[in-house]
């Protein structure tokens, strides 16, 4: 039976015994105890429980000093484990059970002498009575030990079953059990307006449709519910509202972040995301996918892909920047990222010192940070696509790569293979050419290259470098290595340095530079070259003109490809280059040089006897023979020439996600303690990767990787994946996990609320292979979820205690801890933006793809980036793709989104708070006054035709239920005024209309639209429609 | 935060709504909260219940946060040692091992750079204020200068945060949401934490305002400060659509409280009151947030103070002016952030534009607080993330190129009002400005101090996250009481 609330706070649900002294001590401990946990109503008068009760007092009070932080610790004294409480510290002993007067513990905690007790008051911290209480009452009681529920193994406990026409599966059981041992009934179940809502905002994060709302109300079956949460775990709309909470835990954006935020394209994985979500890929696999799938035998480009979760953090490219100092910062990111996700702790603190409260020491964390270690990234800068990073291209993009390649393939096959008549007739012409060969050619060397010799740079005239071109110095006309110019400034000099191959600079100076050098052939043949020049060009070969290029450029490689006829003897080579301003600098290499028509290595190949030939000459031959003589051939190569260059196009437009690999072994990094985290600090002993030690080992004799961590975070001894997930996922649906910490499973964080439903939530998701779809449709299938969320609702079979504090209470239980409930809380503001543009029609389904830049007031990133970055908002579909893809610039997100997470840290737990300015946002943003004038577009075609039902309409829509009279006369009085109002003042009308890109009909009466305008954005903006209940 | 009076926040919400729309009239932006949130029972204003520690000397904070750092050697730390040492090499001794930002840590040369500034002295305090900042020091004798600052961050934005949030990462609260967390707010029609941000006209240097600079952290985000923009509405979404009126949009909130009034008598959520407060506090807001703006009430001798650029929406001036008004109005910490200050190689350009830009507004916003009796309980801050280096970044035969690197280890800023004694300075460097001689000032002690002034024990305000109790100084800082009046 319920009994009125204690005096020491509303959240006490302990029975109180009035004046019976030792219970109302309990009384005061439940208050406090209530406190600890976070509101947590936990006690039950019963049994003092160590971990439930006595380890937060210490862990609260003590362990900063004596707990798991060695260099901290006071007194060589640890209270965190179960040998420093029990320990025999030389003739006395922390805790002697059963024996408070002889439990130094006891002692210090409560002496009344200010030098002994304990914590020590400089600390600003003390216990309570009831605390010391408590601690008198474990040790008396026996002092037994348990270890801190996380890292206890999952507890594979079988619900309490009893009759009782409430549960509908396990997870009532349990909640039931709670419920009535505190003396509470759960609600009735939801209407069936209130519940379908409710689950198809929860899965798919938009409101049923007109349709089916209707299909549901009017399908008497006995499994029309579940009908419809399979229907809505089918439904694509699913992958794209589970993303959301991924997004925030990824800390994934379109950008950088920090001074430039240069934009990313990481939204490959946010389609990968979705699909994966989508595909109910297994949460192991999903998990093995995200940490390690670079590292998966035979990996696929997708895999590889999903491997961008641990890239998406920010990335410090700001000038300045030390680059070592940004890629530790990253790799600090993954493994405190990794962490908060599958193991529901905080590390961040042991970068720089053992944590406080977690066994977990610095050694431990450099530990997991090694995992993360070796990954090519360096740190520098990357704008945004810094290495490493794998291609994406679009599905159509991909289709198109795999035609192009496989005709690339068969043309290539094609040419290559025999034509009989051709390679007889090229056998007869190798026969016959090599025998020419052999009397032309063989005696003859290559071709001899001279040293360079330079002249100048000759100073333009007026420093018109454009005169310069044009001008001959001298040498033009003849060379003479002897003669001098401009009154002797300058001669020719030797140049030996000028190595052929590479870009050589010239002096600044505005004018022209000219080389020479000597080409010898002992026989006449051709040379090719491949020349550059900054900037202009012109060369001579014997005197005679064979170049000029008057540009601006700087010099590279195969700017300009020549094929000089040499005589035998002796030729002269001469190369003017002009500088017209800036660097200057030329480019000079022999490419080949040719016989008789044939190229050197094709004549080389050609004196080499046939059988002794190799692969790479038999081709060259056969291409060569075939370029020449066959016009087919010739032109089966201009279409795979066309093919590959289209592939090349591809290949350009693919989009590069960044994404994780490992070094080679002879780069890998070794990983060091860093001294206060530090990156520049490493301490001298190595550290290899490995896990804390407080959970179960890595299997021996794997690799230790990222796959081993992955593999390892998704085993079945892992005692924290499975809780941390589960509740996670219980916190997309109540609003709050099991553990209200849901980033904390440490020493520091919340109990869970129902330890039992936890474990057997784990355990039967571990068991069911990871199935998340699975697991959802546990939670939405249960009475607990399906409860109606007012208050004073008991389910009819049950005594309750009805009145006040009853069923659902608020009151008493303002968070439903207990759940004696349904959930009911503000939906998330990318929701309720997606709400409105789906009841208004607007939404575009479109999944995945680049991010879209929907509305936003001008100016705001300008504003934030000193006019360097602006927002170019688009038009047309893009304005109301679903929230999820809307472009997020990291410093300065999204504007029309409240309380969202911050995309620069994993985030785990939503905010929700309550402000006039998420008011001012969902009454005044565009979107949401668009989608009310398209609303009210809608209600008028599908509404019927007088007010009253165009607004019972819009009134269904938004809210899934029927208005009531009170509620219609209401709005359509106001609407009668408003119109009266817009008739009066048909520009305000015309204005209010105007809002947004979408066209309007105007076929519509303004006055009469305008004022269903304000009518929808009313509802929209109903307590109703902006929460889940 | 403590989470030890969760359930009572709701409790203690229902006590002031009431379940009529009647008791909402009082309750403060930035001072509700959700369930959802952690939140301690509430005094009326908002404030946690055991705050302020102490009586109180000031009630606001208006910080003129110095973006890029000033010069203290060329603004304010006369230091005649500059001159004779002038291009030649700062001695070893006082550099030490001390470390610089990439740009000048694989300088070699390090020659003295010389004032670029006349300094004198003014007031009857005698204070040292160079010639390019005039109007401050005509009020010399308000402020209090401390030249003993430093700090242990070398680059901007971790400099900035470290003072705003006593970290150098991004995510811990910044000191405004931590005001308004512990000591509520007093106006329910405004927000109690204003960022405002400005630049130099030229936009020489691009450090970028980051919103965690007036976030909440892991405070809820009702703390987290509103940003008034430099353009458009100061407020996101402040104006209602085009074609409403104020009538309808009054008849449309009627309307919407009374559905969600009768919705709420049904659910019993306690949260749904609360929401009908939110909306008309945001219709206040539509009213306050204009007339907020609207300095057509400012007699012309006023305006004239602040100089030209008042007029200039998002100039520093216009923002001083706006700062003074809100403070009139109820806001708790008003933070200005004008960059600007970045001198690594225009030192001979920018500086005294820079300083024509802020001098003037910093002093009249000094003088119009005084003339209205309000800056005995407002404490108005000037000062950057660090100091500049007194040897030279740049080619000391070129003028034009010279500057001043990132200088962490000693620099000026000034205080004034709100409990802080006027007319002193506090604290030397050594010789050269380079290092800290005697009572040095850190951060975190900077910090303590400013806390003490609104009557908080920086011990004593934290906030349990992730299972450790954080607070603004770290486990730093201690209160300069040398700066007390």
């Amino acid at each position: 039976m319920r009994r009125p609330a204690s005096p020491h706070g509303p959240s006490t649900y302990a029975p109180l015994q009035t004046g019976l002294p030792f219970m109302l001590t309990c009384s005061i401990r439940t208050a406090l105890l209530v406190a600890v946990c976070g509101a947590l109503p936990v006690c039950r008068a019963s049994e003092i429980d160590f971990d439930r009760d006595v380890r937060p007092i210490l862990s609260e009070n003590c362990f900063h000093c004596h707990g798991p932080d060695g260099e901290a610790r006071q007194a060589e004294l640890r209270l965190d484990t179960r040998d420093g409480l029990f320990e025999d510290r030389g003739g006395y002993q922390l805790v002697v059970p059963g024996e408070p007067a002889a439990s130094e513990l006891f002692h210090r905690v409560s002496s009344e002498d200010v030098d002994l007790r304990m914590p020590p008051a400089e600390t600003g911290l003390s216990l309570t009575e009831a605390e010391i209480e408590t601690l008198k009452s474990w040790i008396a009681g026996g002092a037994e030990w348990t270890a801190h529920w996380a890292f206890a193994p999952l507890v594979r406990r079988p619900p309490p079953e009893r009759e009782h026409p409430w549960p509908h599966n396990a997870i009532d059981q349990f909640v039931l059990a709670r419920l009535e041992r505190e003396g509470l009934s759960p609600s009735r179940e939801a209407d069936r307006e209130k519940l379908i809502r409710r689950v198809t905002l929860d899965l798919t994060g938009l409101p049923p449709t007109p349709e089916e709302l209707d299909a549901f109300l009017s399908d008497e079956s006995a499994d029309a519910y579940e009908k419809v949460v399979d229907r809505l775990l089918k439904s694509p709309r699913y992958g794209e509202r589970m993303a959301w909470d991924w997004l925030d835990a990824a800390r994934y954006a379109d950008t950088d972040g920090f001074q430039g935020d240069p934009t990313r394209t990481m939204w490959p994985w946010r389609d990968w995301l979705v699909a994966a979500l989508n595909d109910n890929k297994p949460f192991d696999q999903f998990t093995i996918e995200m940490l390690a799938g670079d590292l998966l035998p035979g990996a696929t480009r997708e895999q590889l892909i999903a491997t961008g979760f641990n890239r998406n953090h920010m990335y410090n490219g700001e000038g300045g920047r030390i680059a070592e100092e940004t890629r530790v910062e990253n790799v600090f990111d993954r493994a405190e990222t990794t962490s908060t996700v599958w193991l529901g702790l905080t590390m961040t603190c042991a970068r720089c010192h053992d944590h406080k409260y977690d066994p977990i020491t610095q050694r431990e964390y450099y530990r997991l940070f090694a995992f993360f270690n070796n990954t090519s990234e360096s740190g520098a800068r990357g704008g945004g696509k810094a290495p490493p990073v794998a291609s994406y291209y679009t599905p159509a993009n991909r289709r198109r790569l795999a035609q192009l390649k496989a005709r690339l393939a068969s043309w290539n096959r094609l040419i290559a293979s025999p034509q009989p008549q051709l390679d007889a007739a090229q056998a007869d012409w190798e026969r016959s050419t090599a025998v020419w060969l052999r009397e032309e050619y063989v005696q003859a060397a290559p071709v001899q290259l001279g040293d360079w010799w330079a002249l100048g740079p000759l100073p333009a005239p007026e420093g018109d470098g454009e005169a310069a071109f044009e001008q001959d110095f001298g040498p033009e006309s003849g060379v003479d290595l002897g003669q001098a110019f401009a009154d002797g400034q300058f001669a020719w000099r030797e140049a030996a340095e000028f190595a052929d191959g590479e870009v050589h600079a010239l002096p600044e100076t505005i004018g022209a530079t000219y080389l020479y050098r000597t080409l010898r052939a002992e026989s006449e043949r051709v040379v090719d070259l491949s020349l550059g020049s900054d900037d202009g060009i012109k060369v001579w070969l014997n005197g005679e003109p064979v170049l000029a290029n008057n540009v601006s450029r700087g010099a590279a490689a195969d700017q300009e490809r020549l094929s000089l006829a040499l005589q035998a003897g002796e030729n002269e080579l001469l190369v003017k280059i002009v500088n017209t301003g800036g660097i200057a600098g030329f480019y000079f290499r022999k490419t080949g040089e040719s016989f008789g028509g044939l190229p050197g290595e094709v004549a080389d190949a050609l004196l080499v006897d046939v059988d002794t030939r190799s692969d790479e000459q038999r081709e060259l031959l056969r291409n060569h023979y075939r370029n020449t003589y066959s016009a087919n051939w010739r032109a089966c190569v201009a279409l795979v020439d066309n093919i590959k260059s289209r592939i090349d196009q591809l290949n350009k437009s693919a989009v590069p996600v960044m994404v994780m690999d490992t070094l080679p072994d002879d780069k890998r990094r070794t990983t060091h303690i860093l001294n206060r985290g530090i990156y520049n600090q490493p301490l001298e002993d190595e550290v290899t990767e490995g896990t804390p030690e407080f959970l179960p080992p890595l299997p021996e004799r794997v690799t230790r990787d990222r796959l081993a961590l992955a593999r390892w975070l998704v085993s079945t001894g892992n005692p924290l994946t499975a809780r941390v997930t589960v509740n996670r996922y219980w916190q997309t649906f109540f609003g709050v996990g099991l553990v209200a910490t849901s980033e904390d499973f440490g020493r520091q964080g919340e109990r869970p609320s129902h330890p039992e439903l936890l474990d057997w939530l784990a355990a039967s998701f571990v068991d069911s292979g990871w199935d998340v779809k699975a697991l959802h449709k546990q939670i939405v299938m249960s009475a607990t979820y399906r409860q109606t969320s007012r208050a004073g609702q008991p389910f009819v079979e049950v005594q309750s205690g009805a009145g006040q504090g009853g069923a659902g209470s608020y009151v008493d239980d303002p968070a439903n801890r207990l759940l004696s409930r349904g959930p009911r809380y503000r939906l998330p503001s990318w929701m309720l933006r997606d709400q409105a543009l789906a009841i208004s029609g607007l939404l575009v389904d479109t999944i995945g793809g680049p991010p879209v830049r929907p509305y936003q007031p001008a100016g705001i990133w300008a504003e934030a980036t000193f006019d360097k970055i602006r927002y170019e908002q688009d038009s047309g579909d893009a304005l109301y793709r679903r929230s999820l893809y809307t472009f997020w610039r990291r410093i300065v997100g999204p504007t029309m989104f409240f309380d969202a997470g911050k995309r620069q840290t994993c985030e785990v737990k939503q905010v929700r708070t309550n402000t006039p300015l998420h008011a001012l946002t969902t009454l005044n943003e565009t979107t949401f006054v668009e989608a009310a004038r398209q609303m009210a577009e809608r209600i008028a075609y599908e509404g019927g035709s007088s007010p009253s039902e165009r607004i019972r309409y819009a009134f269904r829509l938004a809210t899934s239920r029927s208005a009531t009279e009170d509620e219609l006369r209401l709005l359509v009085d106001r609407w009668g005024k408003l119109k009266d109002e817009y008739a009066r003042h048909p520009v305000a009308a015309e204005e209010l209309l105007a809002v947004g890109e979408s066209p309007r009909d105007t076929t519509l009466d303004a006055a009469e639209h305008a004022a269903y305008t304000v009518i929808c954005s009313l509802v929209l903006n109903l307590d109703e429609v902006l929460t889940k209940e | 935060m403590d989470p030890r009076v969760e359930n009572k926040i709701v409790m203690t919400r229902r006590a002031l709504f009431g379940r009529a729309a009647g008791g909402i009239g009082s309750i403060a932006l930035g001072s509700l909260l959700t369930r959802d949130s952690q939140a301690a029972e509430r005094t009326s204003s908002g404030g946690l219940p055991e705050l302020p520690h102490f009586t109180p000397k000031a009630k606001r904070v208006i910080y003129l946060l110095q973006n890029g750092a000033p010069s203290h050697v060329d603004l304010f730390d006369w230091k005649p040692a500059l001159r004779q040492w002038h291009g030649k090499q700062i001695p070893d001794e006082v550099v030490g091992g001390a470390r610089f930002s990439t740009m000048t840590s694989g300088q070699t040369d390090r020659p003295v750079l010389s004032e670029i500034t006349e300094f004198a002295r003014h007031g009857e305090s005698g204070a040292t204020v160079s010639s390019f900042l005039p109007h401050t020091a005509e009020i010399a004798d308000r402020l209090c200068f401390i030249k003993s600052m430093h700090t242990t961050q070398v680059n901007h934005a971790p400099a900035i945060a470290f003072f705003l949030t006593g970290d150098e990462r991004p995510g811990r609260p910044s000191m405004g949401a931590w005001l308004s967390y512990g000591l509520g707010s007093e106006t329910d029609e405004l927000p109690s934490f204003v960022a405002m941000t400005s630049r130099d006209k030229e936009a020489s240097c691009g450090q970028i305002f980051y919103d965690y600079y007036w976030g909440s952290g892991f405070l809820p985000t009702v703390y987290q400060g509103v940003k008034f923009r430099g353009t458009g509405d100061p407020v996101l979404y402040l104006q209602d659509p085009p074609g409403l009126s104020r009538a309808a949009r009054r008849a449309m909130l009627d309307d919407l409280a009374a559905l969600n009034s009768k919705h709420a008598d049904e659910v019993g959520d306690p949260e749904i009151t609360t929401r009908i407060a939110q909306y008309e506090m945001a219709y206040r807001m539509q009213a306050s947030v204009p007339e907020l703006t609207d300095f057509s009430d400012e007699p012309q001798h006023v305006l004239d103070m602040y100089g030209p650029d008042v007029t200039r929406k998002g100039s520093f001036a216009y923002n001083c002016l706006i700062a003074r008004r809100l403070a009139e109005r109820g806001s708790r910490l008003i933070q200005l952030m004008h960059a600007g200050w970045d001198q690594h190689r225009n030192l001979n350009t920018q500086l005294e534009i820079q300083c024509t830009d802020t001098d003037a507004p910093s002093a009249a916003l000094v003088k119009d607080l005084a003339q209205r009796g309000l800056l005995d309980d407002t404490l108005v801050i000037w000062g950057g993330e660090f100091g500049r280096t007194p040897f030279l970044q740049g080619q000391i035969e070129k003028t034009d190129t010279w500057g001043r690197d990132h200088h962490p280890y000693v620099f000026t800023i000034w205080m004034a009002g709100g409990g802080i004694k006027p007319g002193v300075t506090y604290g030397q460097s050594d010789d050269f400005g380079f290092n800290v001689a005697s009572d040095p000032v850190h951060v975190h002690d900077f910090q303590a101090t400013v806390l003490h002034l609104l009557g908080i024990d920086h011990q004593r305000l934290t906030y349990k996250y992730q299972g450790r109790r954080f607070r603004l100084t770290d486990v730093h800082g201690e209160v300069v009481a040398g700066v007390l009046g």
